[in-house]
């Protein structure tokens, strides 16, 4: 069978972007699906296993294909003041999404314990986070000196 | 933007938008869209089309205030 692509430019890249808007859109279909499962229905991770397995995977792909290319985020600079932002928004959600699922299926009768609960888990997610991003971000910012560095050593070697 | 000028170019070649597709190795529909300004083409399909039609890139792309 012949394998080479029957497409001309035009509709490769027409096709991309339909791929593009699909991946997003079941990557976070997915996420909402297992928060709302947490939330709801009291799922077990053996409930959930599949799905939060297919997430982290395509999670984890992109992110080491954007390291590779030397991606960061379509609005964000690799950075201190990126990654605080958002590893913030991500402690917030998930705070609050944690906070909800304990507050259903919990029974807490000390108001402080649950504020202690929900703050530590606060503090481990945004600590978790920050060091993701920084980890990342640095690899990201490494990426794009090799490659800047590339491109000198190219144009040297045309003079 | 529409291409006024590549679909000049190609109707004093006599070719039409099947063979000049055909030609440079992309779909009908893509050189409809290019002459109608609803696609940007990249600069290597850019120059195959000016290969094919006899032409220089200055003469069917580029755009200043007398061509606009």
């Amino acid at each position: 069978m012949n394998k080479k692509k029957k497409l001309d430019e035009r509709e490769l890249m027409e096709m991309y972007k339909i791929e593009h808007y699909a991946f997003w859109f079941m990557f976070w279909a997915l996420f909402a699906s297992i928060v709302i499962q947490l939330i709801f229905c009291n799922s077990s991770f053996k409930q959930i296993g599949g799905e939060w397995i297919v997430l982290m995977i395509s999670a984890i792909a992109s992110s080491i294909a954007y390291i590779k290319g030397g991606h960061y985020d379509y609005y964000t600079k690799p950075g201190i003041k990126s990654y605080l932002l958002y590893s913030l928004i991500f402690t917030i959600l998930s705070d609050v999404i944690i906070a909800i699922i304990f507050y259903i299926h919990h029974n807490y009768y000390n108001r402080i314990g649950f504020i202690i609960t929900i703050s530590l888990y606060g503090v481990v997610i945004f600590v978790f986070s920050f060091a993701t991003l920084a980890l990342t971000g640095e690899a990201v910012k490494k990426k794009r000196k090799k490659l800047e560095d590339k491109f000198v050593e190219s144009n040297k070697n045309e003079k | 933007m529409k291409n006024k000028r590549m679909k000049i170019a190609r109707i004093e070649c006599d070719i039409n938008q099947e063979d000049l597709a055909k030609a440079v190795g992309i779909t009908r529909q893509t050189i409809g869209m290019i002459e109608a300004g609803n696609y940007n083409p990249t600069l290597k399909l850019c120059t195959s089309i000016c290969k094919t039609l006899g032409k220089t890139l200055n003469d069917l792309f580029w755009e200043d205030d007398n061509n606009e």
